[in-house]
């Protein structure tokens, strides 16, 4: 009841948008929306699911390739040695937004065969890979001491407490790790698709749309794409997420 | 007791993480290996001192960009495949445009005039060497290559009408304008134009010039003008300025730089400026896609681009399979790289 | 054949917690130690574990120190992993030892009466259940000793009571030496065959008491009655004696 309240507010202001001369209708938009689902605009000539799938890959390569290092790393910061060796270097970088990568990975990878998509893969990489080792390694860190106190009680050794206690432990962690880097990281990808070119994408779309003029439909057609994708992804996480009977609702 | 819900958690758990991986991995593969097919060309969208970086390096194979960025690339070794004059004789470019309401008619007789001053002295040969070295100033590039550049853009006082609506159908045919001149209230295509190109302005200077070689027109108070960083095309008011063309027809001159010409279309919809050098590409486009209301009252350059190439490209069927760069869908530019796709047979993929 | 405790003593800071312990433990005997809640009893336990370490004073096990393979230990709360199934948590216990026998966790499973609870999560069993699940963990390892820390201080009184005889009976199928901590005294009475007094922080022992009742025992029989009469005294004897 409250959704349906909701969404009807969003589309009266919407609508009183329209009205005043600053928005598109929202019929309109939809139209144009159900439109560009299967017909490509005749600028680019691609339809908005071709662009979705195009920054969807390059969202999954990058973060998946940032995912492959943070879960490790992240667990591995259950060791204190390790911990102090990596922590104070990643907090220096952390606080560096993804977008500020962007001038510099464009000149890192103008050298390889595909510079551009090299470039924004790296941006969501960068994008993907601080938020998701922040959590899981916080996860990590976290491992109720009860646990490993019960683990040295039967004389399990600290490869065993690793493996039998921190990883499992962790693994609601990792999942929230995982979609915080995803939400990131498709943050990320959108506006490297905005700053330079790559011949398809969202960002991209909405970008040439822009210049081209004449096209807020397009251009909003393409917000709520990202939304709608963005939304999708993170909701079937949460989902996952919750099947965990220990984990702790607290964290983000 | 509650019964079991999701028993099955670690299996599950292990299996998604495991599945999420591959995926990941396949997707590497998929999106790093984009194929190409004959008889297409890919065609990127580029600024254009990116295109210059990128040509260099290999990633593209041709671009099409203004000057001086061609002569850019020739001092780096690269060839001019064709000239936009070759592809497209008097094609327009860039052009003097004003906000309606924004000026009035003493306003624009003092720009004009100004403007058309400086185009005079650029095409006298006596100010050869004046004018480069103004070029080199105002673009910060060297002598040489200026020199070089200058040759090919044909600086004018007034746009050619006609190739102004050749440039319309091609945006009309392409449907990229997504608005037709009616819905503007234009009752056709002709009154938009005879709207929309401004000439009476500039006959009346010309006809005081041609009376009186040292016509002045009145005073105007002052003018906001947009222009664009270091194009080269722009040349005319750089020499405006230093010439004092323009200080003696206004008590006040603002100038402001902008990076491109949809930045300045921007800034005439925000009334932050009164007039303005621009491409005629996004002139048009946002005069009629996005209705602001402008009026062109001069040209500044016909001509003045050109398609660069990698060495083995000598006609345009050599470009099949290639990647090529334009400075953004519906300019000049990408009409110009078109067309010549079109005459080797070549679709754009 | 016994488990020594010699003159342990710790301290965590400022804080002096054992000062001094010493007792003996006869093997397959059953021992409770009372005494306050937080006068270090838990400690206490831990050392003898073997994961925290005395200040002072060794723990010795028929004639030399006890290592961690003679223990098996059950927890106050009933610390399972809530990852793992019944089973699981049963295995964990052996795969810290480098054990993988899925038949004998599952029957041990079956000897506190939890067949065809396997594949639960701690989750889905019930507080008395899961304590159960505990002790099997504790005892699939085969220890010479069995620790157990105040294990049914958070169950109902009633299946508190039930728990008690149900851990006797499987105490008295192999007699292994248990440590049983508890502050309550009905329930040491109940179950120990000797009980280890200790005082407020820093803990001493103040007596230790040879309960002398044949099993099972009755909470309504004079003799039960007397013992736990004498053993309350004795913490209310010291509790209020002035702090050294």
């Amino acid at each position: 009841m409250r959704k349906a309240q909701s969404f009807f507010l969003f589309i009266s202001a919407w609508y009183l948008l329209s009205f005043l001369n600053v928005l598109p209708y929202p019929h309109t938009t939809a139209i144009t929306f159900a439109t560009l689902l299967v017909e490509g605009d005749p600028v680019l000539g691609k339809t908005i699911i071709e662009h979705s799938i195009s920054s969807i890959l390059r969202v999954v390569t990058g973060s998946g390739i940032a995912f492959l290092i943070s879960i490790p790393l992240g667990i591995l910061m259950w060791y204190e040695r390790v911990y102090s060796l990596f922590y104070p270097i990643l907090e220096v970088l952390r606080p560096i937004p993804p977008l500020a990568w962007i001038p510099l990975s464009y000149i890192l990878f103008a050298s390889f065969p595909n510079p551009t998509v090299f470039a924004q893969i790296f941006i969501v990489f960068v994008g993907a890979f601080f938020p998701s080792f922040v959590t899981i390694s916080d996860y990590a860190r976290n491992t109720p001491s009860e646990y490993i106190e019960l683990a040295e009680v039967f004389g399990g050794d600290e490869m065993k407490i690793l493996r039998r206690v921190v990883i499992p432990y962790s693994i609601p962690g990792i999942i929230t790790g995982i979609r915080v880097g995803l939400g990131v990281g498709w943050m990320s990808i959108i506006a490297a698709e905005m700053i330079a070119t790559s011949g398809s994408g969202i960002g991209y779309f909405i970008m040439v749309m822009y210049e081209v003029g004449g096209r807020m439909p397009e251009i909003i057609s393409g917000m709520a794409m990202i939304g709608i994708i963005g939304y999708g992804m993170n909701a079937i996480l949460l989902k996952l997420e919750e099947r965990f009977p220990w984990h702790s609702k607290s964290r983000t | 007791m509650k019964m079991a819900s999701g028993k099955k958690i670690d299996k599950t758990i292990y299996f998604r993480g495991i599945s999420i991986l591959l995926l990941a991995a396949l997707l590497i593969a998929a999106s790093l290996s984009g194929c190409t097919t004959k008889n297409t060309v890919n065609l990127v969208k580029l600024s254009p001192p990116d295109m210059l970086e990128q040509i260099k390096l290999g990633k593209i194979d041709a671009f099409v960009a203004w000057e001086p960025f061609p002569s850019k690339a020739v001092e780096s070794g690269f060839k001019v495949f064709m000239t936009s004059k070759d592809i497209w004789p008097n094609h327009p470019c860039c052009v003097v445009a004003y906000k309606i309401g924004k000026a009035d008619d003493k306003t624009l007789r003092a720009l004009v005039w100004a403007h058309v001053k400086a185009t005079r002295f650029i095409k006298n040969p006596e100010n050869r060497d004046k004018i480069i070295e103004y070029a080199s100033e105002f673009t910060g590039l060297d002598k040489r290559t200026v020199s070089i550049a200058l040759q090919n853009i044909k600086y004018v006082e007034y746009p050619d009408e006609k190739e102004f609506r050749h440039y319309y159908e091609f945006l009309k045919e392409s449907k990229i304008l997504k608005k037709s001149v009616e819905e503007l209230g234009y009752e056709s295509e002709d009154s938009f134009f005879n709207d929309f190109l401004r000439k009476d302005i500039y006959q009346e200077v010309i006809k005081k010039l041609d009376e009186n070689p040292n016509y002045v027109p009145e005073k105007a108070s002052s003018i906001k003008l947009g222009y664009i960083t270091g194009d080269l095309h722009h040349l005319a008011l750089y020499v405006a300025l230093k010439e004092g063309y323009l200080n003696q027809v206004f008590d006040k001159v603002e100038l402001k730089q902008f990076p491109n010409g949809v930045a300045i279309m921007e800034a005439f919809r925000l009334g932050e400026l009164d007039a303005a050098y621009l491409g005629g590409a996004p002139a048009t486009l946002k005069r009629i896609n996005d209705g602001i209301e402008i009026r062109i009252v001069a040209g500044v350059n016909n001509e003045g681009s050109a398609i660069i190439v990698m060495g083995d490209v000598s006609k345009p069927e050599d470009l099949a399979g290639k990647t090529v760069a334009i400075p953004g869908f519906g300019t000049v530019q990408d009409f110009l790289m078109r067309k010549v796709l079109a005459e080797g047979g070549l679709t754009v993929k | 054949m016994a488990l020594e405790v010699k003159n342990v003593k710790k301290r965590f800071g400022d804080l002096n917690v054992l000062d001094g312990v010493s007792f003996t433990v006869e093997d397959g005997n059953f021992a409770c130690i009372v005494g306050e809640s937080g006068c270090g009893k838990t400690t206490l336990l831990k050392i003898i574990a073997g994961i925290e370490r005395a200040d002072e004073g060794e723990i010795i096990y028929n004639g030399r120190p006890v290592k961690k393979e003679d223990i098996g230990y059950v927890f106050q709360d009933d610390r399972l992993l809530p990852w793992r199934t019944a089973l699981g948590n049963i295995q964990f216990a052996m795969e810290m030892r480098g054990i993988t026998d899925k038949e004998k966790a599952k029957s041990y499973l079956e000897l506190v009466g939890l067949k065809g609870f396997e594949s639960y999560y701690p989750h889905q069993l019930s507080g008395g259940m899961r304590q159960r699940v505990g002790i099997c963990r504790a005892l699939v390892v085969n220890p010479e000793i069995l620790l157990m820390d105040e294990p049914f201080a958070s169950l109902d009184a009633q299946t508190r009571n039930r728990m008690q005889m149900e851990l006797l009976k499987i105490w008295d199928r192999d007699r292994k030496t248990v440590i049983f901590v508890t502050h309550s005294i009905d329930e040491a009475v109940f179950l120990a065959d000797k009980i280890v007094v200790l005082s407020k922080r820093p803990a001493r022992v103040i007596d230790v008491v040879d309960i002398d009742i044949e099993r099972p025992r009755d909470r309504t029989d004079e003799k039960f009655i007397s013992y736990r009469r004498k053993i309350m005294r004795c913490l209310s004897s010291i509790n209020h004696a002035p702090q050294t």
